[in-house]
């Protein structure tokens, strides 16, 4: 039970930190229609810039705090030097550029800090357990990360669903030539947005680095690919869909690591149970993107229009 | 046609010839330099071109983005892998494995994938390929993460004895140009046209009564089953197979390799191929920087696809401009003016790359490198040198200025045959001209002389001019 309960909060924060990252690039996706895969080179910099920041200042929340603007900032960079020109392109042409973005910044940043990485050390107070009722020891680190994302999730659905600018985002996502006509300023908000969604991801990748300890190269090029199983889950533009499917997609990725070895020995034999459950477990939010796609080809929550 | 050549004469058709005689001859070039090296990197290049070759049946001409192109070729490789491990090495029944396992898993996999589109259509593609990474890494008894080292080759009998790196190096070319060959046929056929119909607008091949989807699906197999041969030639060359082939990074240089040679172009893939490798060769062996190589590789990748998407196999064939628009009334430069203009760009470029990488560069590397970064800087000096080189024989000559620095100096302009500024395009043309000058000791430049226009080879392939200046205004 305690084994239960520890690994659904695991799961939660693991589907929070996607959520993080799923939610910049479904906006990207759907305002824009851009293919961003250097999104994640988004979440190892902004680890890379706020791991050095707290390590200058001495606090982690400290860099934390400074690494959402600067993460905006190289974000904001990127979106006028290169990504600009390719809004207009086909969907290859904008895998590629953006593939020559990843190899560019996985380089860079190797140069700039070395091959080995930043180790980041949490204060003390981060470092320990919470316990809950019926003795459940929390590591602290999962419930800030928990309750950060929440946080951002709600200021998202307020910015999107509330404010003049959440309007004119759902504006250009649903019809940017109509938008652009009735006068919305569609570059500057394109670039706030790919800001915002760039601060989100290194905002992912500086927490994602409080439990493994450290920043390295190449960190963003394996969970993206997990982001972007999450949009596509959950339909790309939706926020309430990237929110959904990136909490199921974390709880079934660790739910499936730790049990369904046991599951699977009810069918076959227990020492194939043990070899087959890993690699299984590993694939299990493929089938389950690829299961979701075969029946409902765009998503849980569809995108209205196009 | 006042041109270099007659108006049909071919330089694809020449290139593709001569480049043809050097790959068959390089194996023995190797023996007589000594260079044996050389064969097992026309190998790796070979089982790529293969790959890619596959991969543009589906994306060239079929418009499908497979971003998970990579699994087929781990397909193929850990067959050969798992059926040696388990003391089993009949080629045949090797090959005969993994193309069967290559069109099922493609079958089942196709199937699924091409109900969706698009970006959809991407990200299935790319979800199946990870399905198989995990899938390999797991395997442990096979080498899990760091792959699997196969101890013996296929035995084909001995005919085909490749435990030799010759004759693999020969069955491997056989191999490509079958592909190639094959792909040529099927693109050409009554199901080709179809495929490449259902590319350019779908709903009018369905309302032709066609059906797109089974068309693709028999498309999408084929191409699997191609990159699996590529796969199990490659697991013999190289006695390994690596779970990273199926990894997100080899399919998209897959798709890299097709964009820079040609989409749409049967040969393009291989030209790409062969230009990937050589610049990871080239650049990775640079002394200091060449760890880097990725860092000029990327910015150059984003550049391929913002300039350049005709391709390489593009660039062979002579920029069309249109009989009726070519000016006849142009002043063609001045031989002598044109060497001297091209000796101040070449002065301009060899002074700055001394100045930036031989002093400034050299000079930093000897300081500690913890302290001053003395490597980003070199990298840094290097980038202020390609920048340049950009700069002046790419954004120059294709904006008002109409020429690099040299030709400004000299008083001479570039300018399209019908008289107008190049396009990028061109301007893209004309320098890939001058590095296929190089290539063929700068015989491209004869033209210059003994031509009525004075073209050189790149000009006669970019479609362009080098004229007085002042002469193209009306």
């Amino acid at each position: 039970m305690i084994l239960l309960i520890t690994q659904l909060i695991n799961g939660l924060q693991l589907g929070i930190l996607l959520f993080l990252l799923a939610a910049g690039l479904t906006l990207v996706f759907g305002i824009m229609d851009l293919v961003n895969l250097a999104h994640g080179s988004f979440y190892m910099i902004g680890a890379f810039i706020g791991a050095t920041m707290a390590a200058i200042t001495g606090s982690f929340l400290v860099g934390l705090v400074l690494a959402l603007p600067l993460a905006f900032l190289v974000g904001y960079i990127v979106e006028v030097t290169t990504l600009r020109t390719l809004y207009d392109r086909h969907h290859l042409d904008q895998v590629l550029a953006t593939f020559g973005l990843i190899l560019f910044f996985d380089t860079l940043l190797q140069l700039i800090w070395g091959p080995v990485g930043v180790a980041v050390v949490l204060p003390d107070y981060l470092n320990g357990f919470i316990t809950l009722p019926g003795d459940i020891p929390i590591p602290t680190i999962r419930l800030l990360i928990i309750a950060i994302g929440l946080l951002v999730a709600a200021f998202l659905y307020y910015l999107v669903v509330r404010t003049k600018m959440g309007m004119l985002i759902r504006a250009g996502a649903s019809n940017r030539t109509m938008a652009g006509a009735l006068g919305v300023d569609i570059k500057r908000l394109f670039t706030l947005v790919f800001g915002m969604g760039a601060a989100l991801a290194g905002l992912a990748g500086l927490m994602s680095t409080a439990i493994t300890t450290e920043a390295t190269i190449g960190m963003g090029n394996d969970i993206i690919i997990q982001a972007f199983v999450v949009i596509v889950i959950g339909g790309i533009g939706s926020i309430r869909g990237a929110f959904v499917a990136s909490i199921v997609v974390g709880l079934v990725d660790t739910l499936g690591r730790s049990y369904l070895d046991q599951l699977l020995k009810l069918f076959i034999t227990e020492q194939n149970a043990e070899t087959a459950a890993p690699a299984i477990a590993a694939m299990l939010i493929y089938i389950m993107m690829a299961a979701i796609l075969f029946f409902s080809p765009q998503g849980l929550f569809p995108p209205k229009t196009r | 046609m006042d041109a270099l050549f007659s108006r049909n004469f071919s330089y694809r058709a020449w290139f593709y010839g001569i480049a043809l005689i050097g790959v068959i001859l390089l194996p023995i070039y190797a023996d007589i330099s000594g260079q044996r090296n050389l064969i097992s990197f026309g190998m790796l290049i070979m089982s790529f071109a293969m790959a890619a070759a596959s991969l543009n049946l589906i994306l060239g001409f079929g418009g499908m983005i497979s971003f998970g192109h990579g699994a087929y070729l781990a397909i193929g490789g850990y067959t050969v892998g798992i059926s040696v491990a388990n003391g089993y090495t009949n080629g045949f029944g090797h090959l005969f494995l993994a193309l069967v396992l290559a069109a099922v898993f493609a079958l089942i996999t196709g199937a699924i994938s091409l109900k969706t589109k698009g970006v959809y259509f991407i990200m299935i593609t790319l979800a199946f390929a990870q399905m198989m990474f995990f899938g390999f890494t797991s395997l442990e008894e096979y080498g899990g993460d760091d792959g699997l080292i196969v101890n013996e080759r296929s035995d084909f009998g001995p005919l085909f004895d490749i435990e030799n790196d010759k004759v693999l190096y020969y069955v491997m070319l056989g191999a490509l140009l079958l592909i190639v060959y094959l792909i040529y046929k099927i693109v050409n056929s009554r199901f080709g046209s179809v495929i490449q119909g259902s590319k350019s607008n779908e709903p009018r091949m369905q309302a032709l009564g066609y059906g797109t989807y089974q068309y693709r699906l028999v498309c999408y197999v084929i191409s699997g089953v191609m990159c699996a041969l590529a796969g199990v030639l490659f697991a013999n060359y190289a006695n390994f197979v690596n779970p990273e082939d199926t990894a997100w990074r080899t399919s998209g240089e897959l798709i890299f390799m097709v964009v820079l040679g040609g989409m749409g172009s049967v040969l393009g893939p291989v030209l790409g191929a062969v230009t990937f490798f050589l610049i990871a060769e080239y650049v990775g062996d640079l002394p200091v920087v060449g760890i880097y190589w990725r860092i000029y590789f990327g910015p150059f990748l984003i550049l391929v696809v913002l300039f350049a998407r005709s391709g390489i196999d593009g660039w062979l064939g002579r920029y069309k401009i249109s009989a009726d628009a070519v000016r006849h009334d142009l002043l063609m430069a001045p031989g002598v003016k044109r060497f001297l203009a091209t000796a101040i760009d070449v002065g301009i470029l060899t002074a700055l790359s001394w100045i930036l990488i031989g002093v400034v560069g050299l000079n930093l590397m000897e300081l500690p490198k913890e302290e001053y970064h003395a490597d980003l800087i070199m990298i840094i000096c290097t980038y202020f040198v390609f920048g340049w080189v950009f700069v002046n024989h790419f954004i120059f000559p294709s904006s008002y200025r109409r020429g690099s620095v040299g030709k400004l100096i000299m008083g001479l302009r570039i300018v399209s045959a019908d008289g107008r500024t190049m396009t990028p395009a061109q301007a893209v043309q004309r320098n890939f001209g001058q590095l296929l000058n190089l290539g063929i000791l700068l015989l491209g430049y004869i033209g210059c002389l003994i031509d009525p226009n004075k073209l050189a080879l790149h000009d006669d392939l970019a479609g362009t001019r080098v004229i007085v200046r002042g002469s193209e205004d009306d």
